[in-house]
């Protein structure tokens, strides 16, 4: 049988490695926590922390890496907090702590998100996710957006690369507008054109068009459940402790 | 040349697209098994259009038997597991996330055994030279990578009658030149359209010229390519190929 199509070595600990449907099941309920934790639990939130850090270390993820991906949805924590200083009627104490709290929260779960995001291959989450029993329409887009994503840039990148080749003197604002209010229709239109030889590719390999079948290539494994339940309890342990 | 019997037969093939374009008036011709079909024409001739007819993705007037079955909405999809078709543009093909997924695709939707899926996947990877790239995703394949996938996963369903749209285009010639090979290996009943006349004349046993969606001639390979005035009044011109060997065979030696 090959690689692809079986589950990775039980024996492994590699977070990698690990079934997706236990991360996925693990990430949901880290958030769940996280949101219901009272942000006055300083405690509770830096051994969540830990806690998160010692999945680092487990699944040989760069720390650094984690941090400075998640970081870069920093710039929208701000905008939150902006939003709260500027337009929130309470006192500024209060605001403060909505925004820590949002802050605390939003930092963990996202690291979270990115540690998850980081260790599974895209194509093992699709196939947690069809697993757990999400719509397939659902799956189809995120798998096709994930698909095309690299086409739908290379195409925009081409069309605005004809412009630019076509751009003389000085830019002004008015006129880049109404060139990418032409542009957009014309992405559009490529987008569809595709999307018609796509379902065509689809038909005349034999799909209904309804429904998108693929093969089931997860398997649990003993040091699945082994490591979801152990995640569960170390998370229950520190929720009681702290 | 022998002809076999007939796998492949379009008669009166009418098509025009919701904007009112006539892509194909009325297309008659027949496919005989084993042979290499090769549909020649300008761009716009309507070749592409007549391929998505092949395996009744596109329903015009007139009909389409394959394997003296009329294509209808009833036999579709054993049609389509009889004809195989590669599309022009292999990104168009290659949709799900993985090699591994978009070849097996066919074989799950036929609903056929999960390890004969498993085995016949790998088989058709590693005769196509594309074993371990199973996991990767299309969009980190090169041009070359992407084609022979796209027709691997074609291959894998093991169809009656390949069909293939433009298959060397953009393509580098050493890897055109492995196309080719590969083309010429695979011996089950053939329709290529396209452009490079070269490969034409290199593979194809019988050749059927298109122009505004008519069948303007059809026959051997050696009485079209090498007929100047009817490639140059359709947009074509003689392949090299050809030319460099009727300059041969004017050479006394």
């Amino acid at each position: 049988m090959s690689q692809t199509s079986t589950s990775p070595g039980a024996a492994s600990l590699s977070l990698g490695r690990l079934d997706p449907r236990v991360k996925i099941i693990l990430f949901v309920t880290f958030s769940l926590v996280i949101a219901f934790t009272p942000v006055s639990r300083g405690q509770r939130f830096a051994a969540y922390f830990l806690f998160l850090i010692a999945i680092v270390a487990l699944s040989r993820e760069s720390l650094a890496r984690s941090i400075k991906q998640t970081a870069l949805l920093f710039p929208f924590l701000l905008g939150l907090g902006l939003t709260i200083f500027l337009f929130g009627k309470e006192p500024p104490a209060q605001k403060l702590n909505l925004f820590m709290t949002l802050g605390i929260k939003t930092f963990l779960i996202l690291l979270a998100l990115q540690l998850f995001l980081l260790t599974t291959e895209f194509y093992r989450l699709l196939k947690a996710l069809e697993s757990l029993r999400v719509p397939s329409l659902a799956v189809a887009i995120l798998s096709f957006a994930h698909r095309y994503l690299f086409l739908f840039r290379e195409e925009v990148g081409q069309l605005l690369k004809a412009k630019e080749s076509r751009t003389f003197g000085r830019k002004k604002l008015r006129r880049e507008i109404t060139i990418v209010s032409y542009l957009v229709p014309a992405i559009f239109t490529r987008s569809l054109q595709r999307s018609e030889r796509i379902y065509a590719a689809m038909l005349s390999r034999g799909c209904d068009g309804r429904t998108i079948r693929t093969l089931d290539v997860l398997e649990f494994q003993k040091v699945d459940i082994f490591v979801g339940c152990l995640a569960i309890f170390l998370l229950a342990v520190i929720t009681i402790v702290f | 040349m022998t002809l076999g019997d007939k796998v492949l037969e379009v008669k009166e093939l009418s098509f025009a697209y919701p904007d009112q374009t006539c892509a194909l008036r009325r297309v008659s011709f027949t496919v005989y098994r084993g042979e290499t079909l090769a549909i020649i024409g300008p761009n716009g001739a309507g070749k592409s259009t007549l391929l998505l007819h092949l395996n009744g993705v596109l329903k015009g007037q007139g009909q389409v038997e394959v394997l003296s079955e009329p294509v209808s909405g009833k036999n579709v999809k054993k049609i389509r597991s009889k004809v195989g078709l590669v599309f022009q543009d292999p990104d168009d093909q290659l949709f799900m996330p993985t090699i591994f997924d978009d070849v097996a695709f066919g074989l799950v939707q036929q609903e056929r055994p999960a390890d004969e899926i498993r085995e016949r996947v790998m088989r058709i990877l590693m005769a196509l030279g594309l074993e371990g790239l199973e996991r990767r995703s299309a969009a980190h394949l090169s041009l070359g990578e992407k084609k022979k996938a796209a027709l691997a996963t074609v291959l894998v369903l093991e169809p009656e009658i390949l069909v293939l749209d433009e298959p060397a285009s953009g393509l580098d010639p050493g890897t055109r030149r492995a196309l080719i090979g590969l083309l010429k290996k695979i011996s089950m009943t053939k329709i290529i359209a396209s452009h490079d006349l070269d490969l034409v004349a290199e593979i194809a046993t019988r050749v059927i010229l298109m122009d505004a969606g008519q069948v303007i001639a059809q026959d051997d390979p050696e009485e079209i390519l090498g007929n100047q005035d009817l490639l140059e009044s359709h947009r074509l011109e003689v392949p090299l190929s050809v030319v460099l060997r009727e300059t041969l065979k004017n050479i006394p030696l």
